[in-house]
């Protein structure tokens, strides 16, 4: 009883210093088993993408009929394709495209959603109702058939890919943006920074998008995983990345008629896109968890 | 001399969804360079609307201002572009709010809410805004000023926070300083400091005043005048000395009669004024305060009386002022 007790005993309070809302974000994601993957994989990802010309075994365009089809080898680590070209170096380079569709649609959907989003959301009116019509439009409808509609009609390509992407995804971003925005303006502070005299711009940069910017932040991260799924999708059914650049989900299409004799042509390239969205994923909700002080425990 | 501030028939209604809400019916009064001024009323009579649509903060829709004028200085603030009227706000007329506790940004350094203001107001650069930021909060009395600017709201205490806000309200030297209810969320210690606090501060930097308020012992001791409203009308105005000596409305009658006083037993009951204020979407077509009033007539039903000066320094708004006062 005595020792159950002295086990009870409460260490004296250490007094907490508060280092900041980052500092604390990045102690919550740390423990974040997921997260932390997502951040490892991806930061791997980056780093081959950025030094693939050094890295890469082969070329990603060098064709060797003679030594087509070949399973994995000491000279081909991970095999080679139809036509010979080295598979490891291939998922290497395609890294590359994939990062590309991830991070320059989300930028872009977070350039314009953010402002946007900012502005319709404290201002209303006219332009708030503009604006949502037009999340609306693009909720309403599949994204991914206006994405497939958009490529076909542009012309298959890497860059209208992107384009199209960045059409259907900023409307997520502006959405939880104006939200927030609409919740955060009705606050008594900001009343009272009106009545102080703070003119509109001023209001809404430093005093509406510090309490957006996180949320922005996780829209971003989840939008990643998103589009990189559909530039894979996209790629496979030939509608993305244009041959011979290589892209994962291409990789995997080419791969339709030899697979169940040769299945390291689908499972590498397969296994890259599993890996990468589960990584950007896992990330994102790491983010989400460690910044929304709602679950903050 | 012109007035610092000239309110002409000020009227603002809301359009709702149920009626149209008539919040402020035609006020009129003026404020002198160095005047203390109270605002008195229960709650949802117009005190705090007719404030704010001074400066334009009310939404738009669903109020709306219907008419008349607001001379600050002569210079009409309803007739001013809304994008211009940030030149006004903060440094000619400044508010401090009701709630201290939910008036400052949680996720900003009161240091930089309060140079913020300067630096757009005064044009001050961000170093010099803080070092007038660090001298506002030792006058304001925060202890320890300096190492408070990049204190966050939530850890300060409420008079604390009421004292960062009026540091914030008098950082850009305001002509005019409205008090909005400012020590209703205090507890009564407190309330004396920072009433005490407001007033030399109003003297020292020589700010004309406008308390909005419910408590009447509070516009004793502070305001010369007193405006007391009713459904957004004005019932009766006046040097404070006078109406608290001698009210002439039914209303403030009752008013000042429902102030419990220190002689009052635990037995006896609290003295208030039977029923409540009226609908704001149907006003009663005569005096507003008809319905509730003991001394009503049938002029008072069917039609609205003005305010009359009665003397020189009182006016009033009741048909029957000699029956209520040959008691």
């Amino acid at each position: 009883m005595t020792q159950e007790l002295a086990s009870l005993q409460v260490s004296p309070v250490e007094r907490v210093k508060y280092r900041g809302f980052w500092t604390g974000a990045w102690r919550r994601f740390r423990r974040n088993v997921l997260a932390m993957y997502g951040l490892v994989f991806v930061g791997f990802i980056i780093v081959v993408a950025l030094f693939v010309p050094v890295l890469a075994p082969y070329p990603y365009d060098k064709i060797d009929l003679a030594h087509g089809l070949e399973e994995m080898s000491k000279e081909h680590l991970l095999g080679t394709d139809q036509l010979g070209r080295d598979m490891l170096s291939r998922i290497m380079f395609a890294a590359r495209p994939m990062l590309l569709v991830g991070f320059v649609t989300q930028v872009a959907a977070l350039l314009i959603g953010l402002p946007l989003g900012i502005i319709a959301g404290y201002k209303g009116g006219v332009f708030d109702w503009v604006v949502t019509r037009f999340i609306d439009f693009f909720s309403a409808l599949p994204w991914y058939l206006i994405v497939l509609y958009l490529v076909m009609v542009l012309k298959p390509s890497l860059q209208n890919l992107i384009l199209a992407l960045i059409i259907t995804s900023w409307v997520n971003q502006c959405r939880i943006v104006r939200g927030l925005t609409m919740s955060v303006r009705e606050q008594d502070y900001i009343e009272a920074t009106r009545a102080l005299g703070l003119p509109t711009w001023q209001i809404l940069t430093s005093h509406i998008l510090p309490q957006v910017a996180p949320l922005a932040l996780w829209g971003f991260a989840v939008g990643i995983p998103t589009a990189v799924f559909a530039e894979a999708g996209l790629s496979f059914l030939g509608l993305g990345v244009r041959p011979p650049q290589p892209s994962w989900g291409q990789m995997l299409g080419e791969s339709g008629q030899w697979w169940i004799y040769k299945p390291h042509m689908f499972v590498f390239p397969g296994l890259m896109i599993t890996l990468s969205v589960l990584a950007f994923q896992g990330l994102a909700d790491g983010l989400r968890a460690s910044i929304d002080v709602n679950v903050n425990v | 001399m012109l007035p610092l501030l000239d309110v002409r028939h000020l009227e603002v209604a809301f359009f709702t969804k149920d009626g149209v809400v008539k919040a402020v019916n035609g006020i009129s009064y003026t404020l002198d360079y160095g005047d203390t001024l109270a605002l008195v009323g229960e709650s949802g009579c117009g005190k705090t609307v007719s404030v704010l649509a001074m400066l334009r903060l009310l939404p738009v829709p669903p109020a709306k201002i219907m008419g008349g004028q607001v001379l600050l200085e002569g210079h009409d603030l309803l007739r001013l572009k809304l994008d211009q009227m940030h030149t006004v706000r903060g440094s000619q007329i400044a508010i401090v709010f009701q709630d201290p506790m939910t008036s400052l940004n949680p996720v900003m350094p009161v240091g930089d809410q309060i140079a913020e203001a300067m630096q757009v107001n005064l044009r001050l650069g961000r170093k010099e805004a803080l070092e007038q930021t660090e001298v506002l909060l030792q006058r304001v009395g925060l202890p320890n000023a300096a190492n408070q600017l990049k204190s966050y709201p939530h850890q300060f205490s409420g008079g604390m926070r009421q004292r960062v806000m009026i540091a914030m309200a008098i950082s850009c030297k305001p002509k005019l300083l409205i008090a909005d209810e400012s020590t209703t969320a205090l507890d009564v210690t407190i309330q004396a400091q920072i009433v005490d606090l407001v007033k030399e501060l109003q003297q020292e930097l020589g700010m004309t005043m406008i308390w909005i308020t419910h408590n009447l012992g509070l516009v004793a001791r502070l305001a010369k005048r007193v405006i007391v409203m009713y459904a957004g009308y004005i019932i009766e105005m006046g040097l404070t000395k006078q109406i608290f000596a001698n009210p002439i409305h039914p209303y403030t009658i009752g008013l000042l009669n429902s102030v419990p006083g220190i002689e009052l037993t635990v037995d006896q009951d609290l003295q208030y004024i039977e029923g409540a204020p009226p609908d704001m979407i149907k006003l009663p077509p005569g005096c507003p305060f008809s319905p509730r009033c003991l001394y009503r007539s049938e002029r008072c039903l069917t039609e609205r009386p003005e305010l009359v000066e009665l003397t020189t320094s009182v006016a009033a708004a009741c048909w029957n002022i000699d029956r209520v006062h040959n008691r």
